[in-house]
């Protein structure tokens, strides 16, 4: 059994998982569901649902979550091992994201920076208005993703912050 | 007067771009791409025979630049220009500058642009030639009062729309008298700041159109041939999003009538290439003339497989003067064809453009499938153009068939890295007003959000789970350095899922 977080609505809730044979049995927030599965390579497999019907799904695993297909249906869903730290919302979720598209203008801090909950991190510009973006919890840069200049899209993670442990 | 061309200078990037090369290459025709900065490694950069950078990533500084296109051009030897659609396909002071360079411009001559791209000349025209227009009323310096008395004698709900516009922009829907001058002067200020002229004029509201378009093509001397219609009515702001030919359910009696319309509005200008009359019909079987786009449609490729034609082909041969080569009565049409827009863009937040790295890009091939695309697994979607990622083409013989295969292709479709349409487009082929040929020009707008809401999160978050759980992340590719909120270490490799880029 394999237990994690997963980011829904801007909650971190729980999950887990774990495989029995054919059989994949998943908990998220509590739901409790089984499918069978049958991989077939590249990252795909079918899925096997209540309704008897084997459909079509994709993975991709990416930094900064899992990208998931069935039916044409995607989504990008940010799934962690550890909880996220902080307010949900605020640091939990989105981190320091940028808020639209747009194009970094400049990122104020580097690697290994500490921060508090209110410095700039980075400045985005996005329908020709500057958007501050602002670290939300005193913390570690762990990471800066993006340099002045880089397109971003909305929702887009601009810089890790670590939080010490202290759970 | 015929000249063999021997090598194409393509003013375009993206599908459309390949597509182009692709027939330059079978008629042993050389080709040369133009590419922005942004464009440095993009597949028509590397599929054309040349290739010459034209400049930073806006497109106003690049593809947008005739100067930069015909320098180009000089500097590679190229004897002929094709625009491809948007950009400059469009723009009769381009084609003249090409022509006056003493280059071929495979597309109509400036003249018919200029004329076509005027909504009111264009009307003119078409009623001169026995095209049926929508009841309207257009003069130049028309006062608020002549306004109301037309619009009257029209009958309301009108249309105020700008006459030298487009995407709905300068467009106002006017449902009663009370509103009718501030419908026109505020169509007309939006007019004048999007397209630097306020003329504005009325027209009947048709409503619950479906958007019908012919696709003629014309050899410049008064020859034209039809190549039968499309169906473009699943269309979101305009945009289209399905396209498909023939239009479904279509009275034959009516199909011959607006394809000889279509013919006569050709005729009328002695069109030159490939051209598209689109019309609106609405519910009684009344058609009006719409507008001429005077080049290649986006949507081509359904037509080019119910007709069994390759229109850039033909538009090669049009524009070296060797005339059509075919009659009408080569052109027999057989099955159907569906075409599916693909988007970077995200339909639950208003469409919204999404931009990222592809980290995966996978469209099955299959028979009676061709996928027309200008991106690749790993490449960029950047914000600097148009998000349209692929048209997948299918045909059947049909309707039905092609409706099957277009959803086996669509729902084994992968798109990861970047947001995409693609689970809207599944659920539009699959829904009843579609699958029943019953689709208005609004209907998405107005339906589109209910069949966004079917999706199946739930299930998704299920599958999530379980890819986190088989996936080893330290072998994404994401240097060991994990985001604080994804997954901080490798919970376990077990299974077949593939992570990250490449």
């Amino acid at each position: 059994m394999k237990r994690g977080y997963l980011i829904r609505d801007d909650e971190a809730v729980s999950v887990q998982g774990e495989r029995d044979g054919q059989l994949v049995h998943v908990v998220v927030d509590g739901v409790d569901s089984s499918f069978a599965w049958r991989a077939s390579g590249k990252g795909r497999g079918r899925l096997k649902g209540t309704d008897g019907v084997w459909r079509s799904v994709a993975a991709t695993v990416a930094e900064n979550g899992v990208w998931v297909t069935l039916d044409g249906d995607t989504f990008l869903l940010p799934i962690s091992r550890s909880k996220p730290r902080g307010d949900a919302g605020a640091s939990g979720p989105s981190g320091p994201v940028s808020p639209m598209p747009g194009t970094v203008l400049s990122v104020e801090v580097t690697e290994g920076d500490s921060v508090s909950a209110g410095d700039t991190l980075a400045v985005v510009e996005a329908m020709k208005m500057e958007h501050r973006v602002l670290a939300n919890v005193d913390s570690v840069v762990g990471a800066v993703l993006v340099a002045a200049g880089d397109p971003v899209e909305g929702g887009q993670l601009l810089v890790e912050l670590v939080v010490e442990e202290g759970e | 007067m015929s000249k063999r061309i021997e090598r194409v200078l393509v003013a375009n990037r993206g599908e459309i771009a390949l597509r182009v090369i692709r027939a330059c290459r079978e008629l042993g025709i050389e080709s040369v791409a133009v590419y922005s900065e942004a464009d440095a490694q993009a597949p028509h950069k590397e599929a054309a025979d040349i290739a010459v950078c034209i400049g930073p990533p806006p497109v106003t500084q690049s593809y947008l630049v005739p100067e930069k296109l015909l320098e180009a051009a000089r500097e590679t030897g190229a004897d002929a220009i094709h625009p491809g659609y948007g950009f400059l396909s469009e723009n009769a002071a381009f084609s003249e500058a090409v022509e006056g360079a003493g280059l071929l411009f495979i597309g109509p001559r400036a003249k018919t642009i200029t004329a076509m791209g005027s909504k009111t000349e264009a009307r003119d025209k078409m009623i001169a030639a026995g095209v049926p227009v929508v009841p309207g009323f257009q003069k130049e310096g028309a006062s608020i009062a002549d306004f109301e008395r037309e619009a009257a004698s029209i009958g309301y709900p009108v249309l105020v729309k700008a006459a030298f516009g487009g995407g709905g922009k300068g467009m106002r829907v006017v449902r009663d008298a009370d509103q009718l001058r501030d419908g026109v002067e505020s169509a007309s200020r939006e007019a004048q700041s999007a397209f630097g002229n306020g003329l504005v004029f009325l027209e009947k509201f048709v409503a619950g159109p479906r958007h019908v378009e012919v696709q003629v093509v014309g050899d410049g001397t008064g020859q034209v041939v039809h190549l039968g219609e499309r169906e473009c009515s699943v269309q979101r702001r305009h945009q289209k999003v399905i396209e498909e030919c023939p239009c479904p359910g279509l009275d034959p009696e009516i199909r011959a009538a607006i394809c000889a319309a279509g013919v006569r509005a050709a005729e009328a200008v002695h069109y030159r290439g490939a051209g598209t009359v689109e019309f609106l019909l609405d519910a009684s079987g009344a058609f009006y003339f719409l507008e001429m786009n005077t080049r290649l449609q986006v949507e081509h490729p359904v037509t080019e497989a119910v007709f069994g034609v390759d229109l850039v082909k033909l538009q090669i041969r049009v524009a070296e003067g060797r005339g059509l080569g075919i009659t009408q009565d080569d052109l027999i049409p057989r099955g159907h064809a569906i075409e599916a827009r693909v988007y970077a863009e995200c339909p639950e937040r208003g469409f919204m453009p999404s931009t990222g790295t592809l980290l995966r890009w996978d469209i099955p091939s299959a028979p009676w499938v061709r996928v027309d695309s200008g991106v690749r697994e790993g490449g960029e979607v950047s914000v600097h153009y148009d998000p349209m990622l692929a048209k997948v083409i299918v045909w059947g013989g049909s309707r039905e068939e092609a409706m099957a295969r277009l959803d086996t292709v669509l729902s084994n479709s992968v798109v990861h890295g970047v947001e995409s349409n693609l689970g809207l487009l599944v659920r539009l082929v699959r829904c009843d007003a579609f699958q029943q040929g019953k689709v208005h020009t609004r209907w998405l707008d107005e339906e589109g959000a209910v069949l966004w809401e079917q999706h199946e999160r739930p299930v998704l978050e299920g599958v999530a789970v379980w890819a986190a759980v088989e996936t080893d992340p330290a072998r994404t590719g994401g240097g060991g350095t994990q985001a604080v909120h994804s997954v901080a270490g490798p919970w376990e490799s077990l299974g077949p899922w593939r992570g990250g880029v490449r």
